[in-house]
């Protein structure tokens, strides 16, 4: 074990443990209500994971909600990224999901033609 | 297990006695020291037997009779004789049909006191063999009894 | 595939001991079945801390904290949280204050106002994963010494952060380093004191079970620290045999760092080389003293060894031993990484950092909790451990394990650090703070310790072996009721010198429980030696059954319950009016404390005593008939209310000849005038004091004391004895500006205005009542009842500090009474009449002697009330004028100065009791005190004194008790309507019937049997 060992040790560590961090510069948070789910939230979901793992994305939360009221647009999605608008992405399916990640997270831009609302 | 084999995995200085007495007992079905083995202990340390004694008797875990497959524990400690350990010992008593330090006919259980478990926030409690169990009730009680009781028959 | 939620579950030994594992099984089984399982990470990690609400599953991303989780709720969590992401709410923990569920772990009451540190990983990591522990910066600490610091940084970054020993004694730990650093050895041993044998703390238990890492890295920091790389050094954990999960993490966690490199040789290609052994005690609390500790692990009975040498020169194997307990030692990593400046900032001047105490005992709360050195105590027990449960009353705390101290109520206020405790006569010792309440005897607790520590003394040194069973012997006799007073001065003696002359800590501590409880609570000493009387109902030689013995009248409840059970109904009135000739109006109005101390309490709801009593009394169609010839002297009794009529009772049974004499033109004093007609119905009180008056009991009305009567002409008319029971009527000022406007009343004056039939004009007018207490609630009902169209009380406190009782506070709420907490008046306006009441916001501050915070006033704007009457409720007291003008020494609250036990005032002859002595109090305590002076009234005339009989007899049972050993539900008299209870008079709850009065004695458990003769039918 050396200094540069520990690092990578850490590291790793850490990106394993980033559940636990309970803030993160970005959050995904996918609404699986009832409603969510019966609207296909769950493949979402894992198409959102199964990116950012691809991706090896630092510092993406992906997490769940309840259901935000606007069933009719299920799947929905909000994208938070600290110190920007959070945006609802309506009508999700796992071939949206690996765009938003694509452009949205990755690039930065929004992919407005998903976009249901924007708050904050 | 042989008595040998638990001694030899020890060297002999003595700061090794109380984990090789731990052992035995440990390893002995009614969990206490035979003579004989400490013989064989004074023996293998090249420590006087009087001294061996000395330290066994000083230690309230070790005993020098034979005790139960299961050895019941209840924590005396404050928090929990606040919390109404005397009950527990009590219901204990009723339960098993003897007494704090007796071990019942069937060899099944030894009832003991101990100093604090550690687990005051969860009192009244009480350990079996390694096992903790807190926040007893009399029907708590009867019923982890009643758990060891079908497992040893 | 990344897993997107991690599912922490405690792991600690208090949460798998209330079954923690199996709670883990059925979670995975669920996330089998929903086929979630490898998007989810359950980890088991060490304590979280509050184990009272074990076992505890966090659940991140959202830190969602999940209380007292049964294997059945798996399928809850898993379907709905982990699939559908909502939240199981029954499971989440509440704020009692605003009744709203909290999700958020950090948001709980409980973890709000701690500050983490020793247990920063503690409930976070899974313990058995090194891993996690490095992603938390783990071995960082140890990089950064072995790499960028000398041995000699090192010891000086601990002494700048100020750290002192936690195990008790409180060492400057940086000095502890240098001191063994600067001793020569062919070796030196750093040792972890794991021997966490103080009962009620486990805290080490806890960093050991869920960081244990984080112990291995400090101790190699130390070896660093104290012997550098040229001087071998070897490490000895010593850890105690009853914390077997510990030992288990202990030693994988040993393994795991020798695998990685953090332990053996060449750490950290430094060239340094060390490793750690785990040393398993066997069942001795002597062995935490470090020189019996040391001859432990050198295979030795763990006998202490006198000092000096000390271990930091001559210790294990007679080399320089650094030894140090574990939370100590949990504190390095941090200060290493964050220097001893960043530590420091924690804490008071001379204790720095944060404490980690174990939270025991009857707290709401339990667990470990960490916080800045030198938080009040009662921040702790209330704002933490969120206070008492069950509506106990806190009585003391016990700081430090048997070696401590108890801290009473008065001293809430007391900063936790080392040098404050040592003032109130306790120590920090290791942080155990187990919490005590009303039920809990200080003498028998002082007992309880003595034993063990008789039990563990080793037995070398003379003082500690043979004083402290001395101690016990003298305990012992007390709380049989065999106590002698001289007893308490031996106590004492033999205190001190076995603090003086024991050889080791342990006997030099031995008597701190014994002292402290002496010092703070000696009046239960004397009560346990004077008058065989256990006040918390916990010396079982004393306490015949845990109701009578807290009934201040003495009443035998147990005899009583049993006759009812049998259908002896008139037997069972008997009983009570032996004691007590008020069965009726108390079983209505009794406070009764009884109910809260019933034994079935504990795991039921306790037996109704009230509602039986008041059945058995109503119940009976004919009063009985006394016949006792008035044959000896005259006694004048003054004021015809509980107290004074009680004693005239007592006194015509004798064979008195006594004379009452009231001001009012009504029978009864505050249970007539002071207590509303909806509670106490006045023909129910007559009928009762008819009885009295049977006895030849004569009542004159309209004799004012001080006016129409003085204790000179009473005794020119040859009154022998006179007792003075007046009460406490007058009412009293707010002191505010605006008080002497139309509308301002006091609330004691208004009730006996409304009690004797005044209209008081209160329909259709706004009313605000000032005060907390049971006045204020009566008038406050009262005044609704007579068509107020808007009641308001104001409370400069909050609701649960509200004196009054609870279920008339509840019933008041009920009646549609806002009641407005936290507010103080400041000023009532108007032009003549009230027109508006200005009140201001308070916030609670530091804890007064009566253990409630004191309400400090906000600067902020008044709050505005439009009201019509303001009545003021906010206590009472005796007309010291008239008292005085009678020759009567009064006390600072004007109430009469009387003997305890005999209440004999200063002048020869007169008695005095009631609220006149005691302030205001309840009836049943006024009629206690009425037994007390007929027994001193009738001594002083020559008698005995004797009233009744004591012990009674036990009532033999006829019916299957065990058919009665079930839970069932709440008892409660069935009550009016709220809406039928306006503009009437009408008595609220009724009396329950004779069946349910039978059913419900069925239910006692009979704590007095076999503690007095049985009686023979």
């Amino acid at each position: 074990m050396n200094l540069e060992e520990l690092r990578k040790l850490k590291e790793k560590a850490q990106a394993d443990l980033k559940v636990r961090a309970e803030s993160a510069k970005i959050k995904i948070i996918v609404g699986m209500g009832t409603c969510g789910i019966a609207a296909g939230a769950r493949p979402v979901m894992q198409a959102f994971l199964e990116e950012v793992e691809r991706r090896n994305l630092k510092d993406v939360l992906i997490t769940q909600s309840g259901c935000k009221g606007i069933c009719a647009m299920e799947p929905v999605v909000d994208v938070e990224i600290e110190g920007e608008k959070s945006i609802t992405y309506g009508y999700m399916t796992p071939e949206k999901a690996k765009k938003v990640i694509a452009e949205h997270i990755v690039n930065g831009t929004p992919v407005s033609e998903y976009i249901v609302s924007t708050q904050g | 297990m042989d008595i040998k084999a638990i001694i030899s995995k020890y060297d002999p200085p003595e700061e090794n006695l109380i984990p090789i007495l731990h052992d035995i007992q440990e390893a002995t079905e009614l969990k206490y020291l035979k003579d004989e083995d400490l013989v064989a202990v004074a023996d293998y340390m090249n420590i006087p037997l009087s001294e061996i004694h000395g330290t066994v008797t000083f230690y309230s875990m070790f005993s020098r009779t034979p005790r139960g497959r299961h050895i019941i524990r209840v924590c005396e400690s404050a928090p929990c004789h606040l919390m109404g350990a005397t009950t527990i010992i009590q219901a204990l008593e009723a339960i098993l049909g003897i007494k704090v330090g007796e071990t019942t006919k069937d060899k099944n259980f030894t009832l003991e006191l101990t100093a604090c478990l550690g687990i005051c926030a969860v009192a009244p409690a009480m350990m079996i063999d390694s096992e903790m169990h807190g926040n007893l009730t009399l029907e708590k009680v009867k019923e982890i009894i009643d758990g060891y009781r079908k497992e040893v028959s | 595939m990344t897993t997107r939620l991690h599912v922490l579950l405690c792991a600690g030994a208090a949460c798998v001991s209330s079954g923690g594992d199996s709670v883990k099984l059925r979670l995975q089984e669920e996330m089998d079945k929903a086929k979630i399982a490898d998007e989810v990470d359950i980890i088991e990690t060490g304590c979280m801390g509050p184990c009272n609400l074990g076992p505890i599953v966090v659940i991140y991303p959202e830190g969602v904290f999940y209380k007292k989780v049964k294997p059945d709720d798996a399928y809850e969590i898993v379907n709905e949280h982990f699939l559908k992401g909502r939240l199981v709410s029954r499971l989440l923990v509440t704020d009692e204050e605003k009744k709203e569920a909290i999700a958020a772990q950090k948001d709980i009451g409980f973890f709000k106002d701690q500050v983490k540190v020793v247990l920063e990983n503690s409930g976070q990591i899974d313990p058995e994963k090194i891993e996690e522990y490095i992603a938390r910066d783990g071995y960082s600490a140890l990089a950064k010494v072995l790499t960028e610091m000398t041995p000699q940084q090192v010891i000086e970054e601990v002494t700048k952060s100020g750290l002192r020993g936690r195990g008790g004694g409180g060492f400057p730990t940086g000095m502890k380093w240098k001191l063994v650093a600067g001793n020569k050895g062919e070796c030196k041993y750093v040792v972890c004191n794991a021997d966490e044998g103080d009962p009620g703390a486990f805290m080490d238990r806890s960093v050991l079970e869920g960081d244990p890492h984080k112990v291995l890295e400090a101790m190699t920091v130390a070896a660093y620290a104290v012997c550098g790389k040229e001087i071998p050094a070897y490490g000895y954990i010593y850890v105690r045999a009853e914390y077997p999960l510990a030992i288990k993490r202990l030693e994988i966690a040993i393994k795991q760092a020798r695998e990685f490199g953090f332990l053996g040789k060449n750490i950290f290609e430094t060239g340094f080389d060390f490793d750690i052994n785990l040393r398993m005690g066997a069942g001795a609390f002597v062995c935490g003293e470090e020189t019996a500790l040391l001859s432990s692990i050198e295979g030795k009975r763990g006998w202490p060894k006198p000092r000096p040498p000390y271990p930091a020169v001559k210790g294990l194997f007679a080399q320089p031993t650094l030894l140090n307990n574990v939370e100590t030692y949990a504190n390095i990593p941090s200060i290493i990484r964050k220097g001893g400046e960043w530590f420091a900032g924690f804490g008071t001047e001379k204790s720095k950092g944060t404490k980690v105490f174990a939270l025991a005992g009857n707290v709401v709360n339990t667990g470990l909790v960490e916080v800045p050195m030198g938080i009040p105590l009662g921040d702790i027990i209330f704002k933490i451990g969120a206070g008492i449960p069950n509506g106990k009353r806190f009585k003391a705390a016990q700081v430090g394990g048997p070696s401590g101290g108890c801290i009473p109520i008065q001293h809430l206020n007391v900063k936790m650090d080392y040098e404050s405790l040592v003032d109130l006569g306790a120590i920090i010792g290791s942080g155990g703070l187990v919490i005590m309440d009303e039920d809990t005897c200080m003498v028998n607790l002082a007992k309880y310790f003595m034993e063990f520590l008789v039990e563990e003394s080793c037995g070398q040194c003379v003082p500690c072996r043979v004083g402290t069973k001395q101690l016990l012997e003298i305990l012992n006799r007390i709380c049989s009721g065999k106590g002698k007073m001289e007893d308490l001065d031996t106590l004492e003696e033999l205190g001190k010198m076995i603090k003086t002359a024991s050889f080791c800590g342990l006997g030099q501590t031995a008597p701190n429980a014994v002292l402290t409880t002496l010092r703070y609570f000696r009046d239960e000493y004397i009560e346990h030696i004077k008058y065989g009387y256990c006040r918390a109902g916990a010396c079982a030689d004393l306490v015949l059954a845990p109701c009578t013995n807290i009934c201040p009248a003495d009443v035998d409840v147990p005899a009583y319950l049993s006759y009812v059970a049998e259908g002896k109904f008139k037997e069972a009135v008997a009983v009570h009016r032996e004691k007590n000739p008020f069965p009726a109006a108390l079983g209505r109005i009794c406070p009764h404390e009884c109910m809260s101390k019933c034994r079935r309490g504990t795991s039921d709801t306790p037996i109704g005593i009230r509602s039986v009593k008041r059945f058995i009394a109503d119940f009976q169609e004919e009063l009985p008939v006394y016949k006792v010839a008035a044959t000896k002297e005259k006694v004048a009794i003054i004021g015809a209310g509980p107290s004074g009529l009680t004693a005239a009772y007592f006194l015509a049974k004798k064979g008195y000849k006594v004379t009452v004499y009231e001001k009012l033109n009504v029978k009864g004093g505050m249970l007539r005038v002071g207590i509303p007609d909806y509670r106490l119905p006045p023909d129910i009180l007559e009928r009762e004091i008819s009885l009295i008056e049977n006895l030849g009991v004569e009542i004159k009305h309209g004799k004012e004391f001080g006016k129409d009567i003085t204790i000179k002409s009473l005794k020119k008319e040859g009154y022998k004895a006179i007792y003075v029971a007046i009460g406490a009527h007058k009412g009293l000022k707010l002191g505010l500006e605006g008080e002497d406007l139309d509308g301002v009343f006091d609330g004691v004056t208004l009730l006996r205005k409304l009690n004797l039939g005044e209209d008081c004009k209160i329909k259709n007018k706004k009313v605000a009542v000032i005060g907390g207490g049971n006045v204020a609630i009566d008038v406050a009902r009262s005044a609704w009842r007579k068509g107020a169209s808007e009641v308001h009380i104001i409370y400069r406190r909050e609701r649960k500090d509200m004196p009054a009782y609870l279920d008339e506070i509840e019933d008041a709420e009920l009646e549609g009474i806002k009641i407005h907490t936290l507010l103080s008046p400041e000023k009532i306006m108007g032009n003549g009449k009230v027109e508006k009441l200005a009140a201001r916001k308070n916030e609670l501050g530091i804890f007064d002697n009566s253990g409630r915070r004191k309400p400090i006033p906000l600067k902020c704007d008044l709050q505005e009330f439009k009201v019509d009457m303001v009545i003021a409720a906010i206590g009472q007291e005796p007309d010291g004028d008239i008292l005085s003008g009678e020759g009567l020494e009064l006390n600072k609250n004007k109430t009469v100065k009387a003997d305890v036990e005999t209440l004999l005032t200063n002048i020869e002859g007169v008695f005095a009791g009631g609220d006149l002595v005691s302030g205001p109090a309840s009836a049943v305590e006024a009629i206690g005190q009425a037994q007390k002076a007929a027994s001193a009234i009738d001594k002083y005339l020559g008698g005995d004194g004797y009233l009744y009989d004591k012990k009674g007899f036990e009532i033999p049972v006829t019916y299957n008790e065990d058919a009665y050993l079930e839970t069932r539900k709440i008892f409660r008299e069935s009550g009016l309507p709220v809406e039928k209870r306006c503009c009437t008079n009408e008595e609220v709850y009724e009396t329950i019937s004779k069946e349910a009065a039978i059913e419900e004695s069925k239910h006692c458990l009979h704590c007095d049997r076999g503690k007095r003769p049985l009686l023979e039918t």
